[in-house]
């Protein structure tokens, strides 16, 4: 029993020796591959050598292939392949790579393995300090063919011209100097036309003035296209322009102005919100606001709306977004392209360019109601730059394209139109007007942003103030406080410049990251300013003297 | 049995000259409507010079509009009356002999009224200077003028040249009792023709070679015009279909407008014997196999753009183009295009009760409608899609653009209709040339003694 049981266990040693020798026998030795990385990149030089080193046990491993790749991120990360060669006797391997980009490489080199070595792979980084230009010239370029292209259609053309030219003057030529002995064509046969007389003088003219009393109808049907009795009541899109100003007609909103350097206003960042960040790639990160169109603070929140996405943002008071409401162009209602935001109560009202539609956001984020503004014949469809609202409820939009300022009721009528419906200089004309609001008193005020000026209209529309003249180079939005303290914001500046309410210049606000300082709004003593490419910011403009100089 | 020929050239002669000694006590009535509309544009032009282009419906985003549409379509509407009696003359095709004059005719009125619109379009035309003086090679609106003035002064030949003998019919039958005016305006277009065969073989060579030189004038012509959209980079225009894509919807309405012209004259100045029901039948195959090319051309555009949908989510480029045009706030037009424009002219073109004349004018008339409409659906609508996500244009005609859109119709029956008030609407020399071919042929074919 005890020799069976030691033979047994005999045989069972010895299968378990071999099984291990064989599992053994078929994993190769390891080998060790050693990145090699370029020495160091030197200018002018446009091409790298990338080495490895394959060694067992500090044997070099010669006449193996290694392999090398460059890691790229074209469509994801993804290995490039550069070349492969042999290792020589040292169990060095080497191949040269022509950087086609310069900055950062990542390098892999590996080696697949064979039956008696292991697979292995390393990789290291260098910087190519110069890379290869992608475009190859063709031999016969593009560009001698396109600048003589223009002279080949021009002979074309002229040959064109010269043919039928001739065909003319051939005829002509032939007409005029032809034999009248030699017509060989069969005579017409007797043949009596006809003929009546042509319609006497007298009807034609009869006919004529028919005409011209008949054409009086639609002419004075047309006349009224723009000196019909509605442009006395609402001015239309089609009115003529009048540069009346005070400029003599003279003003021209494309030339570049002449601002006299700016004081400084006091006034304290209480806080910047970065509206979008960016990740390695460039791109803004998900949940980014990359180009704000304006803030409003609303149930004690801070809410900015994205216009570009068609989103509302709140501030968190962490400074992260969240977004209450995310609407798509494919929805019903959309607030893509969305410019302006204000608030009343707990509502947001945002007019967007769907001709002008306001939509009403509760504090929630839902959407309550649309109001679509019922546009008079005749009139342009409103594209919406700004908007406020009275606390009775009239909505005023300020329609850039058409440079006039609407105001209508909650069923979206028209109530009032200040503006001429083109660009003026006019004291109540505009030129593309943007932010809008209205202050205690029901005043309200237009960033008249190509004029350079806001204005100050009473609650029935008449002018009381320009201010800013001088002053401004665009303003695009602006704010009163609770002490009638004017704010505009001027992108082109890179300023948010004060007033006090007799229209004198207080100062501008200024900040290194201002870009394009373009929507604003007051609460309390805070003033929030959105730049369409910084982000939020949060001022507490000191020692603001009402008084004025 | 066959009529002497001298008893058909009696009756033809009368026929191509009916508009010109009878023209119908309706023609002045009709000539009175059409000229009031054509004023009333005149004034609203009139109207539009004074307060600048702010009484149009045109604006910062949708900058071209009716205006462009009548321009692309009317040269278009031009090009296929051109290019079919220009095929037509060159092919040798026998029927072609009795539209030929009207086809020539309404290719250079349409042509002279489209032509008005970039014109008109400018707001300033006295600005057009500025393309001699400031104009760039590289600028496809140089183009343009140079294609469009070669094109009309070879469709001016083009029509010219096989008039002169029907001037000179004119001169020495009516002149005498067409007044002192008409009698000099026939014996100077006339040169002197007397018909020798010198005059007769120059006068053949000559309209062979500008009818050889007018297609593919005709061609570069709306090829041009469709590279001033196709050139830019704005979604639904930025396309290499767009020039053959032109070049087929203008073939497509002019072949149209050709047969509601041909129909209109026939009738009022009634010129049944000699444009039958067959010439209509060989024109309605002609426009059923554009129908069929323009509707393949139409779906492979937007198979393309649709397949790709660009920008669509973002509210922006070609994606929400499309979904503009398809089922967006286009739609009934452009369905209306699809219904009016395609698919009822091809049900009427091809099932056999409804070619007749009548039907086939309807459905020519439908076709140039709706062509007009498609011509509306490509300007329009790419104007005003955002290429960045902005505002969306919109665009409404105001009644200054409708009336000139109104005028421009209104003016191509008047001037065909005071254009044959002047000279043969029936190619006389041509219907004669052909008749002494045909004569020729006869007597050599039929046996010795049968006469």
């Amino acid at each position: 029993m005890r020799i069976a049981l030691l033979v047994l266990l005999l045989i069972a040693s010895l299968g378990s020796s071999w099984v291990a020798t064989a599992a053994h026998a078929d994993d190769p030795p390891a080998v060790t591959l050693q990145a090699l990385p370029p020495s160091g990149a030197a200018e002018g030089q446009t091409s790298v050598v990338l080495s490895a080193r394959l060694t067992k046990d500090d044997t070099p491993v010669a006449g193996v292939p290694i392999t090398f790749y460059i890691v790229t991120t074209v469509f994801g990360e993804r290995l490039m392949k550069v070349g492969e060669s042999l290792s020589d006797a040292t169990g060095m391997s080497s191949v040269l790579y022509r950087p086609t980009w310069e900055g950062g490489h990542t390098a892999v080199a590996r080696f697949a393995g064979t039956a008696d070595y292991a697979a292995t792979q390393a990789s290291f980084h260098f910087d190519a300090l110069e890379a290869e230009s992608l475009y190859e010239p063709a031999r016969f370029g593009l560009n001698p063919v396109r600048q003589w292209l223009p002279a080949a259609v021009g002979l074309l053309v002229l040959a064109v011209w010269g043919s039928i030219i001739f065909a003319l003057l051939s005829t002509v030529q032939t007409i005029r100097t032809a034999d009248a002995g030699l017509a060989t064509t069969q005579p017409i046969p007797p043949w009596q036309v006809q003929a009546q007389h042509p319609a006497p003088l007298g009807r034609i003219l009869v006919a004529l003035a028919l005409l011209v009393v008949a054409a009086a109808v639609p002419a004075s049907w047309l006349v009224g296209q723009t000196r019909g009795p509605d442009d006395e009541a609402l001015s239309t899109p089609n009115a003529h322009f009048e540069n009346t100003g005070a400029d003599g007609g003279q003003f021209d909103p494309s030339q570049p102005i002449t601002l006299p350097a700016p004081e400084s206003l006091a006034a304290t960042l209480v806080s910047f919100v970065e509206t979008v960040t960016f990740d390695d790639a460039g791109q803004p990160v998900p949940g980014s606001v990359a180009m704000p169109a304006d803030v409003v603070i609303n149930a004690g929140r801070i809410r900015i709306l994205d216009g570009d996405r068609g989103r509302i943002a709140t501030v968190t008071a962490d400074g992260k977004l969240v977004f209450i409401l995310e609407t798509s162009v494919a929805d019903a209602i959309s607030l893509k392209g969305a410019q302006a935001m204000v608030a009343l109560g707990d509502q947001l009202f945002i007019a967007t360019p769907e001709d002008g539609q306001v939509v009403i956001v509760n504090a929630s984020g839902n959407i309550e109601n649309a109001i679509h503004p019922v546009i008079p014949e005749g009139q342009a469809p409103i594209s919406p730059a700004g908007i406020a609202i009275t606390e009775l409820g009239e909505i005023w939009i300020s329609d850039a394209a058409n440079h006039r300022v609407i105001s209508l009721n909650e069923r979206g009528e028209f109530q009032r139109i200040i503006g001429e419906g083109a660009p003026s200089t006019s004291p109540e004309g505009f030129n593309t007007p943007g932010g809008l609001t209205i202050d205690g008193d029901g005043n309200l005020y237009v960033a008249d942003s190509l004029n350079r000026v806001v204005k100050k209209f009473s609650p029935t529309g008449v002018l009381l103030q320009t201010i800013g003249a001088g002053r401004l180079d665009l303003p695009t939005a602006v704010a009163v406080n609770e002490q009638g303290l004017i704010f505009v914001s001027d992108e082109a500046a890179h300023l948010v410049s004060a007033f006090v309410p007799n229209g004198g210049y207080l100062g501008s606000i200024s900040d290194e990251r201002f870009a394009a300082p373009h929507s604003l709004k007051t609460d309390g003593d805070l003033l929030y300013v959105v730049d369409r490419l910084a982000g939020l910011f949060v001022f507490r403009p000191l020692g603001t003297d009402t008084s004025g100089p | 049995m066959d009529r002497p020929i001298a008893l058909e050239r009696d009756n033809l002669q009368t026929a191509a000259i009916r508009p010109i000694v009878a023209p119908g006590t309706l023609f002045w009535p009709i000539a009175v409507v059409l000229g009031m509309i054509v004023l009333a544009g005149g004034v609203a032009f009139l109207q539009q010079l004074r307060y600048g282009l702010g009484v149009t419906g045109l604006n910062q985003n949708v900058s071209w509009g009716f205006y462009i549409t009548d321009m692309v379509f009317f040269i278009g509407v031009s090009y296929g009356g051109a290019v079919t009696s220009a095929i037509l003359r060159l092919t040798n095709a026998p029927w072609r002999a009795p539209m030929v004059r009207m086809a020539e005719a309404m290719a250079l009125v349409t042509l002279l009224i489209g032509s008005l619109f970039p014109i008109i379009d400018l707001g300033r035309p006295d600005r057009m200077l500025n393309l001699v003086i400031h104009g760039q090679v590289g600028s496809p609106v140089v183009w343009d003028v140079i294609a469009i003035n070669t094109y009309m002064a070879a469709t001016m030949i083009f029509l010219f040249l096989p008039l002169i003998p029907d001037i000179a019919f004119c001169r020495d039958h009516i002149g005498s009792g067409a007044g002192r005016l008409r009698n000099l305006l026939y014996s100077r277009l006339s040169l002197g023709w007397r018909g020798t065969d010198r005059e007769r073989n120059v006068l053949e060579r000559n309209m062979t070679i500008v009818a050889v030189v007018i297609i593919p004038l005709a061609v570069s012509v709306h090829s041009v015009l469709a590279w001033l959209f196709g050139m830019t980079v704005r979604p639904g225009w930025n396309s290499t279909l767009y020039a053959p894509y032109f070049v087929v919807g203008a073939l497509y309405s002019g072949v149209a407008a050709v047969i509601l012209v041909i129909a209109g004259f026939r009738r009022a100045y009634r010129l049944e014997e000699y444009l039958t029901e067959r010439h209509f039948k060989y024109l309605a195959n002609m426009l059923l196999a554009l129908a069929m090319g323009y509707a393949y051309l139409m779906f492979a555009e937007l198979l393309t753009e649709g397949y790709k949908m660009e920008g669509f989510g973002e509210g922006q480029g070609s994606g929400a183009l499309l979904q503009e045009t398809m089922l967006g706030r286009y739609a009934p037009l452009f369905w209306g295009f699809v219904l009016g424009g395609l698919a009822l002219p091809i049900a009427l073109l091809s099932l056999p009760p409804t070619r007749t004349v009548g039907w086939i004018a309807v459905a020519s008339g439908l076709v140039v409608a709706a062509m007009w409409l498609k011509r509306f659906l490509i300007v329009v609508p790419a104007m005003a899609t955002p290429m960045m996500p902005t505002n969306w244009g919109a665009y409404w005609p105001s009644r200054v653009e409708i009336a000139i859109t109104l005028a421009a119709a209104a003016a191509v029956p008047l001037l065909l209709m005071l254009f044959f008030r002047l000279f043969p609407i029936i190619s006389i020399y041509e219907m004669e040339e052909l008749a002494e071919k045909e004569h020729d042929t006869r007597s050599e074919a039929a046996p010795a003694g049968t006469g």
